[in-house]
């Protein structure tokens, strides 16, 4: 189980640019979906592939399911070699997202995302509607459930609005 | 008679209606709704917690497999 707190903490401590996206956006978001880690999507200019290394590193993360023997270096250069990173780190399970499928990198997925307070940090959280987008565009079966609760919960806030301006 | 399944494609003109036949709860997201970004992440934490320890109980009643 993954400790949001103490990631996030981290990640505003070393100035990271990040959105929360995927499952625990949904929660933040007000869906009763259940996860077990963390997905942020990430800017990745030099400056900030080199801080997520500085952040990060202190937690050991590995690539998640891979052969321990495997050998796996996490630097600036692994990230900007790859995109996407599932990562298991001592505070659980991280998963690293250059592109959203249907939103898009960074700068895209900012356009798609809100500033919420957590745990008293202003942290960028994907929007209903960006996390619609990215679930229609992945199209897993695993996804119907929360993309289901999703438009309804933008339903529901759509009546809510009519309901506060009448 | 043709089973039903679980992916059926429900459509009506409303997202909630459709998410109830669906099979959601309704309800918890009506009760999120009232809460802060922060509760709701800890109500989570909670529930995970909780599916940890049941995780924990059964393996500890079965064995790893």
């Amino acid at each position: 189980m993954v400790k949001v707190k103490e990631f996030l903490s981290r990640l505003k401590l070393c100035n990271i640019k990040f959105i929360i996206i995927g499952g625990q956006a949904a929660v933040l978001q007000g869906s009763a979906y259940i996860t077990a880690d963390i997905d942020i999507c990430y800017d990745r200019d030099k400056k900030n592939l080199e801080n997520i290394v500085k952040s990060l590193s202190p937690f050991h993360p590995y690539l998640r399911g891979a052969p321990k023997d495997l050998p796996f270096i996490f630097d600036a250069m692994t990230l900007k070699k790859g995109l996407n990173f599932t990562l298991s780190t001592d505070i659980g399970d991280i998963d690293l997202i250059g592109e959203i499928q249907g939103v898009g990198y960074y700068n895209d997925a900012l356009k798609y995302s809100e500033i919420m307070e957590i745990y008293g940090m202003q942290c960028h959280v994907l929007t209903i509607e960006g996390l619609i987008k990215s679930k229609k565009a992945t199209g897993r079966p695993k996804d119907e459930p929360v993309t289901k609760e999703l438009e309804a919960l933008l339903e529901i806030r759509k009546q809510k609005g009519k309901n506060k301006s009448g | 008679m043709k089973p039903k399944t679980r992916h059926k494609k429900y459509k009506t003109k409303n997202p909630i209606q459709d998410a109830i036949e669906y099979g959601i709860d309704v309800t918890l997201l009506y009760e999120r709704e009232e809460l802060s970004p922060t509760e709701r992440m800890e109500r989570h934490q909670q529930i995970l917690e909780f599916v940890e320890e049941l995780r924990k109980a059964g393996k500890k009643k079965h064995g790893e497999g």
